[in-house]
C-alpha cells in the first residue's frame, strides 16, 4: 500500500514538471525503421555511398524506360533530330513521343504526358546537392570514401546540368537543397551553368579515384558503373568543346586516350559489352532478366514497330536518312544496325545492344562515356586549332575501326563536316548527340528543315530548345519560357 | 474504525452538564418573596392562574416567603384553585399536584425545587450514537444511479452517489433517517437503524437528463453538463444483432454520421462525428476504450476479402464485442473535446465496458440465432433482355460477334438462364451468437467474467464465415475505508473472418444471365472450354474464389488499470494504465485448381502472406479536487499523458509452391517478395487542467485547457495548447420560471468555445526520409541503393479546429417530454495540405500547414418524449435529426489550383461535366463546354464545371418504445437525406460479356430518339464518351433512403417457483435489422453505394433467449 502510494506520488511529481516545462524527451519518438533520415544517412560510409549507388539505379532503370513517358533523353532527343522515326507519326499512341517527333512542343507537356526528363533530371540535381552539403558537413566518415562520394556527387551535377543547358538553354542554377529558396530561381544564362559544370569537373578530378570503386566508395573493382577521374576528365574534354575552350578540350581528352592501361578502342562488336575497354563509365542493368533498357525498347520483334503499347513497346526504329548516310563499306552499318521485314516495309534498328531476351545472361551495359568520343573530341579540338594531321589521325581511329579508309577531307571546314558526320554515324541513340551537336555548331537551321519536310512536319528555330513545363512557369515567377512556346 | 466509543461520550456529556450548572447559578435571578405578617388562612379564586402567581397571592396573604427559580416558570403548569380559609398546606397540594415540582417549608420559605425521577436520577440520559454508513442506489433493473443526493434527515448534511451508485457518510446518527432525492428518481426515504451497509432500490423517473454521462476524465450528467455529449446504453445495443458495436449507433446520436461501406463481417465503416474538418488527412474520431485510446482504421494488408473501401481495410470495432459494453458516450463540442487536445477535433468516441456488481453472484445467459439474407438485389436484365442488348449493339456498329472473344453469343447455350445475384449472394448468412457471464462482489471487492462466441457465414457459396471468441474480465476492489481502490479490465477477442478470396457481388451483378453452369457433374469447377481449351469465363469462374483460400485472423487486447487514493477527504491521486495489442494475421491462396486449366502450364502457385501488429501503451496519472463553499461546487482536475504507438506489418508474396496443399507453408515456396512494410512508432505527451464550478446546480463554468506534445511533428511545433470554455445556466431554477411557467421543468441555456487539433498525419512525415529505391531487381554494384523521399520540414504541425457549440435544452411536465437543441460552428484551419513547387527544387510538392479553412455548421435536434405511462403499458419515443454544411471557406496561396477552385463548396466532392443529355439524331451523349456550347469531347482541363456535391444534407432517426406487462417493442427508423453516386449501367453497355441493371433498357435507339442513355455499341468507339458520362452529372442522383433500422421484440418470461425460483430474470427475444428501406436510389443499396462491388446490407432476424440465474 506504501509502495503503490509512492508510486502515485512520482507520477505526480512528473506531472508538474511537465505541467511546468512540456517533457520533450518523453517525446522524442525513436527513429523510423523502414526509412533512414538524412542525419543517420550521412553518418556511416555505406549508407552515404548507397544514396549515389541509388542515383545510379535510378538512371539506370528509369532513363529509356517506357516510350509513353518521354524521360529518356536518348528516345527524345534521338526523335527531335534525324536520328530515330516514330512508327505511325503523329497516328502513334504516345503522344508524348510524336510531340518531340514532330518538333511541336507544348509547354503542357508534363501535365498532359509524363513527367518529363526535366522533372527527373531536377529530383536528381536535389539528392546530389543534399549530398554535397551532407557529405561535407559530416565528419564521421572515413577521409577516402568522403573524398570519393563528394567527386561523383559533383560529376553527376556536371552531368545533368549538361543535359539540362543542351536541351533547354538558360535553366536554373541551383547548388542547394533548400526548397524555399530554390522554389523562386530565375534562369542563370548557359554561360554560366558551363562554368560551374566545368567548375564542379575540375575539382572533382582531384577526388575521384584512378580505377573503378565498388558499392563501398572505395574498394576497387573491374566494374565500370561508378563514375571515376578518367569519367571526369572526359566530361571535360566535352564541356570544353562545347564552350570553345579547344586547348583545355584536347588537353582534357588526352589524358584520357594516353591512359591505354585502361582505356581503348575495341572491335565494334564488343564496344557495349558489359566492362569492355572503350567503356570509361556504364551502367549496370537492374532490371531483373534484362539487359539493357535500351535493347529492350529498339531491338524490333520480327511484327516489327507498334503504335500504340498494348502489342508491344516498339514505337521506334532508325531514321531513314540515317541508314541512307552510312559510307558504303562502313560495318557499322552490319554490326550496329539490324532490320525486320514486316510486309512490304522494312525497318531498321539499332543494333549496338544486341541482348533483347528475358533471362538471357547480363553481358551488356548502357553505355554513358566512351574512349571513342575523346578521339572525335580531339579531332575537332585539333581542327580548330589548325591541327589538320592531328585531327585526320583521331578521326581515322574512328573510321578505321568501322572498316572504312582514312577520311578525305584536309581542310578545317572539311574536317569539321567530316568529325561532325562520323559522330552521326559513331554515337546514334547514344545520349543525344546528334541532337546536341546540329544545335552547338549552329547547323539546326541547316540540317532540321529537310529533315522535318522528311518526318512531315516543319521546322522553326525556337524549337531548338525544349518548353520549360508549364507548372514550373506557374510556381516559380521568375522562370521565364523559352521563346516560340 | 471511525465510530466514537460510549465512554468518552458520556463523559463528554457529564463536562457539558457541569457547566450548565455553573452557568445557571451566575445567571438566575433569585426571586424572594418576603411580605406582611404570616397568617395561616388562606382564601383564593383563580382560574388559569401561573405558579409564581398562585405564589405571590400565599406570600400576601401568609406572609411565607417562597424560592423559585425564574427560568422555571414556563415549565409549570397553570393552576385552577377555588377555597377559602384553606390552610396553607392544602393550597400547597392543589397547587403542586399536577406541577413537575415538589415543595418544601423552610423556616417559614417555600422551598420549590423540580421533581427528581428516581431512573432518571441514576442512569444518564440516552445519548445519540453516530456511525458511518456506507450503501448503494440502484434501480428497478438493478442497475447502480448515480448523482443521487442522499440527506440526512432535519440536517444540512448531505452527499451524492457515485457512478456505481455508491455513497459514503460518516459520523451519522443511528436513528436518523436518510432522503433520496434526485430529478430522475422518485424521492425515498430510508431508516439507518444504526446499520452501517445500506442498498436501496429507487424507481426511476422516465426521462434520462440525469443519468450517467462518461466524459473525458469523469462522469457527469447531462443536467449538469456544460458541453454537447451522447450517450448510447447497453440496453439499446443489445437490441441489435450487429457484429459490430458501431453499427448500433446508427440513427440514435445526432450528430454523428456513420455509412457501412461493405456489409461483409469485419467490413469498413465511414465515421464523421458534425462532418469532415481535414481535406487530406483522416477525420475520424477518437475512440477510447475505458481511459484507453483504440485505433480508428487497420493498417494495410492483403486484401482478397473484399472488405475495404475509402481506402480502407477494415474496422476494428469488429474486434470488440458489442455485449461487453456498458455505453456509447459521443463527446462533440469544445468543452467535451478540448481536454483530448490534439486528437480531439474530430470529436471523441468513449466506449465504457461492464462491470462487476457487489450482491449475490449472478449468472447471465445470453443465446441468439439469426439469419439474414441481402436486403435489396439490384435489378439486372434477363436473358432475353440481355441478348436483345447485345445484338442490338452489334447491329448498331455493323459488326458480327467474335468467335474469339463473344463467347457469351458464340459458344455458350443462349437459351440458358440464371439469375447470378440468387446463386451467388442469394444465400442466407447464418449468425450464432453466445454470451455468459457471471459477476459479484460485496461492497468492497466486484468481479466480472464475461466470455462471448459469435458466428456468422455469408451469403456467398462456399463454407465462409467469421468467428469471433472474446474474454472480458473486471474487477474492482477498494481498501475497507474506500480510500485506496484499485481496478483492471481487460477485453480479449480472437476473430478468424473466412471470406472468399473473390468478390462474389461483382460477379452477381455482371455475369451475363446464360453464363454456363458452375459445376460439372462431377463436382469440378465447369471451366466451359473453347476450341483451343481457353476458358470462356470472361474472368474465372466464380467458384474459383471458393477454392481459393482467404483469412484474416486478428487477436486483439485492449487492458486498463486504475490506482487511486484518497489523500485528504476528497482530495484524489490516480493512475490509469493501458495498453493494446493487436495482432492480423491473413492469408490468400491462388492455388492451382482456382485457375484455368489452360494457363496451368505459365502460371504458378502464389500465396499472399500479411502481418500487422499495433500496440500502444498510456499512463495518465492524475489529481482530484471536489470542494465546496456555500451553494459552490467545484471540481478541479489536474494531470498528464504519456503514450507511445507503434506499427508493425508486412505483406510477402510467396510463389513456387508444389502443391496447392501446401500454399500456406511459407517455406514450401521458391520465391518470397516482400510486397510492403511498415516499421513506424510515436509517442505522445501532455499535461491538462479543467476546473468545473457549479453554484447551486443552477450556473455552470467548465474550464480546460491542454499542452500537447507529439513526436509526429516538427521539431519547431511539436507542442501546442488547447483550451475551451464551457457554461451553462439551468434557468429553470430561476424563481421568475419556477412562478410563471409551471409547465416547464428544465431549462438549460449552454454554450462553449474552445480549440482542439487532428494529430491524423501519420508518422514522420516531417522528417526528410530516406527509403530503399523502388523497382530495382537487380541491386546496383549488389548493393540496395537508397534514396531521399520527402523534404525535412521542421515546422509541421497540428491541423486546428475551433468549435463554437450553444445549446438549448428543455424539459416540459416533469420531463415528459425532453428536447435538446444545439447549434454548432467547426472551422478547421491550418490544414496539412501539399503545397505546389517547382519542380526544379526537387519535389513538385511537400506536406505544409497551408492557410485553408474548412468550416462545418450545423443544427442538431433530439426530443425524447414518455407519451403513455400507465403501470402496465408505457410508450416512449426519441427522435434526432441533425444538419450539417460542409465547406471550405478559404484558402490562401500556395494552394493547388483544384483546392482554390473549390472554395466555397463543400469538401469530398469533386467537379465533373455538365451532361446535356443525348444527341437525338446521333443518339450520343453530349457535354456542355466551358462556354456551355454542347461537345461530345469534353476537355478534361477546362470542361469540368459542375461540383459535385457528395454530403449528407441530413440524417436522423425515430425509436418507438413499447411496453406492455412483460412485453417490450422497440422499432428504429434511420433517415438520410443524401446525393449519391448511382449504377445506371456499367462500362460500356453492349459491349463485353457484362450484364447490366435494368436502367439500360432506357436508351437511344432510332433517330429522333430522346433518352437518358446513348446508343448501345459493342465496340470501344463510345468507350471515351461513356468514359465521360460516369465523370458528368449523369451518374449522380438522389441516394435519400428511410430504412427500418431495428425491431425488436421482447418478452420477460414469468418466474416459475415462487419460494425458489428457477432464475431471477428469464427473457425470449426476437430482432430484426435492416427489415425495409424506401428509397429511389438507382443501385443495389444507397449507404453502400459502390454498387457492382460491395455487398448490401443484409436483413438479419434473430431470436434469442436470455437467463439471469
Amino acid at each position: 500500500m506504501k509502495y503503490i502510494i509512492n508510486i502515485l506520488s512520482i507520477l505526480f511529481l512528473i506531472i508538474i514538471s511537465c505541467l511546468i516545462s512540456g517533457c520533450k524527451k518523453l517525446i522524442e519518438g525513436p527513429p523510423p525503421k523502414t526509412f533512414l533520415t538524412s542525419e543517420n544517412v550521412y553518418s556511416d560510409d555505406a549508407t552515404s555511398a548507397a544514396v549515389l549507388t541509388g542515383l545510379y539505379a535510378e538512371l539506370s532503370v528509369s532513363n529509356p524506360s517506357l516510350a509513353a513517358t518521354p524521360n529518356s533523353i536518348f528516345l527524345i532527343a534521338g526523335l527531335s533530330a534525324d536520328e530515330l522515326a516514330l512508327y505511325g507519326g503523329s497516328a502513334n499512341q504516345n503522344k508524348g513521343l510524336a510531340q518531340y517527333y514532330l518538333n511541336r512542343l507544348s509547354s503542357d507537356l508534363t501535365l498532359g504526358t509524363g513527367v518529363s526528363v526535366w522533372n527527373d533530371l531536377y529530383a536528381h540535381l536535389y539528392v546530389v546537392n543534399l549530398a554535397l552539403e551532407r557529405l561535407s558537413a559530416s565528419t564521421n566518415l572515413t577521409g577516402a570514401v568522403k573524398k570519393q562520394l563528394i567527386g561523383e556527387a559533383k560529376f553527376l551535377r556536371g552531368f545533368f546540368y549538361f543535359y539540362l543547358a543542351n536541351l533547354y538553354g538558360a535553366v536554373p542554377l541551383i547548388t542547394s537543397s533548400d526548397y524555399r529558396d530554390n522554389a523562386f530561381f530565375p534562369r542563370t544564362p548557359a554561360l554560366q551553368v558551363y562554368q560551374q559544370i566545368i567548375a564542379d569537373l575540375k575539382s572533382e578530378q582531384d577526388l575521384l579515384i584512378d580505377g573503378y570503386a565498388g558499392a563501398d566508395a572505395k574498394s576497387p573493382t573491374i566494374e565500370r558503373v561508378r563514375p571515376n577521374k578518367w569519367a571526369a576528365a572526359a566530361l571535360l574534354a566535352r564541356a570544353y568543346l562545347y564552350t570553345g575552350a579547344y586547348d583545355s578540350a584536347e588537353l582534357a581528352a588526352t589524358t584520357v586516350i594516353n591512359n591505354t592501361a585502361l582505356y581503348d578502342t575495341t572491335p565494334l562488336a564488343k564496344v557495349f559489352l558489359n566492362n569492355s575497354k572503350e567503356a570509361i563509365w556504364q551502367l549496370q542493368p537492374v532490371n531483373k532478366g534484362w539487359n539493357t533498357e535500351d535493347a529492350r525498347i529498339l531491338v524490333l520483334p520480327s511484327t516489327g514497330p507498334t503504335s500504340n503499347t498494348a502489342s508491344g513497346n516498339y514505337p521506334v526504329y532508325l531514321n531513314p536518312g540515317l541508314i541512307s548516310s552510312f559510307e558504303p563499306g562502313d560495318q557499322r552499318r552490319l554490326i550496329w544496325v539490324d532490320s525486320v521485314i514486316v510486309g512490304a516495309d522494312t525497318f531498321y534498328y539499332p543494333y549496338k545492344y544486341k541482348s533483347a531476351t528475358l533471362n538471357a545472361p547480363v553481358t551488356e551495359y548502357m553505355m554513358v562515356l566512351r574512349v571513342s568520343e575523346q578521339y572525335l573530341i580531339r579531332a575537332e579540338a585539333r581542327v580548330q586549332k589548325n591541327n589538320i594531321s592531328g585531327a585526320q589521325s583521331d578521326l581515322n581511329r574512328i573510321r578505321t575501326r568501322a572498316g572504312l579508309k582514312g577520311t578525305s577531307a584536309h581542310d578545317r571546314d572539311g574536317l569539321l563536316a567530316a568529325i561532325l558526320e562520323e559522330r552521326r554515324i559513331e554515337f546514334f541513340t547514344e545520349w543525344g548527340h546528334r541532337w546536341l551537336d546540329i544545335k552547338r555548331l549552329g547547323k539546326a537551321d541547316v540540317i532540321m528543315p529537310t529533315a522535318a519536310m522528311a518526318k512531315g512536319t516543319s521546322w522553326n528555330l525556337d524549337w531548338q530548345w525544349y518548353p520549360i513545363p508549364v507548372y514550373d512557369i506557374i510556381q516559380d515567377p521568375n522562370i521565364v519560357q523559352n521563346p516560340g512556346y | 474504525m471511525k465510530s466514537i466509543s460510549y465512554t468518552p461520550c458520556s463523559f463528554s456529556y457529564q463536562t457539558r452538564l457541569g457547566m450548565k450548572l455553573a452557568a445557571f447559578l451566575l445567571i438566575t435571578a433569585l426571586h424572594v418573596g418576603a411580605k406582611g405578617l404570616p397568617q395561616e388562612k388562606i382564601t383564593l379564586s383563580e382560574k388559569n392562574a401561573s405558579l409564581p402567581y398562585i405564589l405571590q397571592q400565599i406570600n400576601k396573604q401568609t406572609g411565607y416567603q417562597y424560592f423559585f427559580v425564574e427560568q422555571w416558570a414556563s415549565e409549570a403548569n397553570k393552576i385552577d384553585i377555588d377555597v377559602s380559609n384553606a390552610s396553607l398546606e392544602t393550597v400547597l397540594k392543589i397547587c403542586f399536584k399536577n406541577q413537575p415540582f415538589t415543595y418544601e417549608i423552610v423556616r417559614r420559605t417555600i422551598v420549590i425545587k423540580k421533581k427528581v425521577d428516581k431512573e432518571k436520577a441514576i442512569l444518564p440520559p440516552p445519548l445519540p450514537l453516530y456511525i458511518d454508513i456506507h450503501g448503494r442506489a440502484f434501480d428497478e433493473t438493478e442497475k447502480p444511479i448515480a448523482g443521487v443526493t442522499v440527506t440526512v434527515k432535519n440536517t444540512k448534511r448531505a452527499t451524492s452517489t457515485n457512478e456505481e451508485g455508491e455513497f459514503s457518510l460518516t459520523t451519522v446518527n443511528a436513528d436518523a433517517k436518510l432522503e433520496f432525492t434526485g430529478a430522475n428518481i422518485e424521492t425515498a426515504e430510508l431508516l439507518v437503524n444504526g446499520q452501517t451497509e445500506h442498498t436501496i432500490k429507487l424507481i426511476k423517473k422516465v426521462n434520462g437528463l440525469d443519468e450517467v454521462q462518461v466524459i473525458a476524465y469523469g462522469t457527469t450528467t447531462q443536467r449538469l453538463n456544460t458541453g454537447n455529449v451522447s450517450t448510447v446504453k447497453a440496453s439499446d445495443i443489445e437490441k441489435q444483432p450487429v457484429n459490430n458495436p458501431l453499427l448500433a449507433l446508427q440513427g440514435r446520436v445526432p450528430g454523428l454520421d456513420i455509412s457501412m461501406l461493405n456489409s461483409l463481417p469485419g467490413g469498413v465503416l465511414k465515421i464523421l462525428i458534425r462532418g469532415q474538418n481535414s481535406i487530406s488527412h483522416a477525420s475520424d474520431p477518437l475512440f477510447i476504450i475505458d481511459g484507453v485510446p483504440y485505433i480508428s482504421q487497420t493498417l494495410t494488408g492483403v486484401d482478397g476479402g473484399y472488405i475495404s473501401g475509402d481506402g480502407r481495410t477494415g474496422n476494428p470495432f469488429s474486434f470488440i464485442n458489442p455485449a461487453d459494453i456498458e455505453s456509447i458516450d459521443v463527446l462533440k463540442d469544445a468543452d467535451a473535446t478540448a481536454i483530448y487536445g490534439s486528437r480531439g477535433a474530430n470529436g471523441v468516441i468513449l466506449v465504457t465496458t461492464k462491470k462487476g456488481k457487489s450482491g449475490q453472484t449472478r449468472i447471465n445467459a445470453n443465446v441468439q440465432s439469426g439469419w439474414g439474407k441481402v436486403s435489396r438485389m439490384l435489378k439486372l436484365l434477363d436473358r432475353r433482355q440481355y441478348l436483345d442488348m447485345r445484338y442490338e449493339a452489334f447491329k448498331n456498329d455493323h459488326a458480327s460477334p467474335n468467335p474469339n472473344s463473344d463467347y457469351d453469343l458464340t459458344a455458350w447455350d443462349t437459351t440458358r438462364s440464371t439469375d447470378w445475384r440468387k446463386a451467388l449472394i442469394g444465400g442466407t448468412s447464418k449468425y450464432t451468437d453466445i454470451q455468459f457471464s457471471i459477476s459479484g462482489g460485496n461492497s468492497n471487492t466486484q468481479y466480472l467474467i464475461a466470455s462471448g462466441y459469435h458466428k456468422e457465414t455469408t451469403v456467398f457459396p462456399g463454407d465462409f464465415n467469421d468467428q469471433k471468441s472474446s474474454v472480458h474480465v473486471n474487477i474492482n476492489s477498494s481498501s475497507p475505508d474506500k480510500r485506496f481502490k484499485v481496478s483492471f479490465s481487460g477485453l480479449y477477442s480472437a476473430d478468424n473472418n473466412k471470406l472468399g478470396a473473390f468478390n462474389f457481388t461483382l460477379f452477381a451483378t455482371q455475369l451475363p444471365p446464360d453464363a454456363p453452369v458452375l459445376l460439372n457433374p462431377d463436382g469440378s469447377l465447369n471451366w466451359a472450354p473453347n476450341a483451343f481449351g481457353k476458358s470462356t469465363w470472361p474472368n474465372r469462374n466464380p467458384l474459383a474464389g471458393v477454392a481459393s483460400k482467404y483469412y484474416t485472423r486478428t487477436n486483439n487486447l485492449v487492458a486498463n488499470g486504475n490506482l487511486s487514493y484518497e489523500l485528504l477527504p476528497r482530495l484524489e491521486i490516480k493512475s490509469s494504465f493501458g495498453y493494446t495489442n493487436m495482432q492480423t494475421n491473413q492469408l490468400q491462396t491462388v492455388p492451382f485448381v482456382s485457375l484455368d486449366p489452360s494457363t496451368l502450364a505459365t502460371s504458378q502457385r502464389s500465396s499472399d502472406f500479411g502481418n500487422n501488429n499495433v500496440q500502444s501503451w498510456i499512463i495518465e496519472p492524475q489529481i482530484t479536487y471536489l470542494f465546496d463553499m456555500g451553494k459552490s461546487r467545484v471540481n478541479l482536475l489536474a494531470g498528464t499523458t504519456i503514450s507511445q504507438n507503434s506499427n508493425n506489418g508486412q505483406v510477402l508474396t510467396a510463389n513456387g509452391f508444389s502443391s496447392d496443399l501446401l500454399m500456406e507453408d511459407i517455406k514450401s515456396a521458391t520465391s518470397i517478395i516482400p510486397i510492403f512494410s511498415t516499421i513506424s512508432s510515436s509517442k505522445y505527451n501532455a499535461g491538462f487542467a479543467r476546473i468545473n464550478y457549479n453554484y447551486d446546480d443552477r450556473y455552470l463554468l467548465n474550464l480546460t485547457a491542454r499542452r500537447d506534445g507529439s513526436s509526429r511533428f516538427g521539431p519547431a511545433n511539436r507542442f501546442h495548447d488547447f483550451w475551451a470554455v464551457g457554461a451553462g445556466w439551468i434557468f429553470s431554477k430561476e424563481d421568475f420560471v419556477e412562478d410563471r411557467f409551471h409547465f416547464l421543468s428544465y431549462g438549460k441555456l449552454r454554450g462553449s468555445y474552445g480549440s482542439t487539433g487532428n494529430d491524423q498525419v501519420g508518422d514522420y512525415s516531417y522528417l526528410d526520409l530516406y527509403s530503399t529505391v523502388a523497382g530495382i531487381g537487380v541491386p546496383y554494384q549488389g548493393a540496395n541503393g537508397i534514396t531521399p523521399n520527402t523534404i525535412f520540414n521542421p515546422n509541421l504541425a497540428w491541423e486546428e479546429t475551433r468549435k463554437l457549440e450553444v445549446g438549448l435544452e428543455l424539459g416540459f411536465l416533469k420531463d415528459k417530454i425532453v428536447l435538446v437543441n444545439s447549434f454548432y460552428r467547426n472551422r478547421s484551419s491550418n490544414q496539412l495540405l501539399a503545397y505546389a513547387l517547382p519542380a526544379i527544387t526537387g519535389f513538385t510538392s511537400i506536406q505544409r500547414n497551408l492557410p485553408a479553412l474548412v468550416q462545418n455548421m450545423g443544427l442538431e435536434f433530439e426530443l425524447r418524449t414518455v407519451n403513455i405511462n400507465h403501470k402496465k403499458f408505457r410508450w416512449t419515443s426519441s427522435f434526432n435529426i441533425s444538419l450539417n454544411r460542409n465547406v471550405l471557406l478559404s484558402v490562401g496561396k500556395g494552394n493547388s489550383a483544384n483546392l482554390m477552385r473549390s472554395v466555397g463548396h463543400p469538401l469530398g466532392g469533386q467537379f465533373v461535366y455538365h451532361f446535356l443529355g443525348v444527341e437525338p439524331i446521333s443518339g450520343v451523349d453530349q457535354f456542355s463546354d466551358s462556354h456551355g456550347h454542347p461537345t461530345y469531347n469534353p476537355n478534361i482541363n477546362t470542361d469540368q464545371t459542375v461540383y459535385r456535391d457528395l454530403t449528407k444534407k441530413y440524417y436522423g432517426g425515430l425509436q418507438n418504445t413499447f411496453t406492455y406487462k412483460s412485453f417490450q417493442l422497440d422499432v428504429l427508423f434511420q433517415f438520410v437525406k443524401q446525393p449519391g453516386i448511382t449504377y445506371l449501367y456499367s462500362a460500356i453497355p453492349g459491349a463485353e460479356g457484362v450484364n447490366q441493371p435494368i436502367t439500360v433498357l432506357d436508351h437511344w435507339k432510332n433517330p429522333g430518339d430522346i433518352r437518358p442513355l446513348q446508343r448501345l455499341s459493342q465496340n470501344y468507339d463510345l468507350v471515351t464518351m461513356t468514359g465521360f458520362a460516369q465523370f458528368s452529372d449523369q451518374s449522380y442522383g438522389d441516394a435519400s433512403f428511410i430504412r427500418l433500422k431495428n425491431l425488436s421484440l421482447s418478452c420477460q418470461l414469468p418466474k416459475i417457483g415462487k419460494q425458489k425460483p428457477l432464475f431471477q430474470n428469464a427473457r425470449v427475444y426476437l430482432q430484426a435489422q435492416n427489415l425495409f428501406i424506401l428509397t429511389k436510389y438507382k443501385g443495389s443499396d444507397p449507404e453502400t453505394q459502390s454498387s457492382a462491388n460491395s455487398l448490401p446490407p443484409l436483413r438479419m432476424i434473430a431470436m434469442g433467449l436470455q437467463v439471469t440465474l
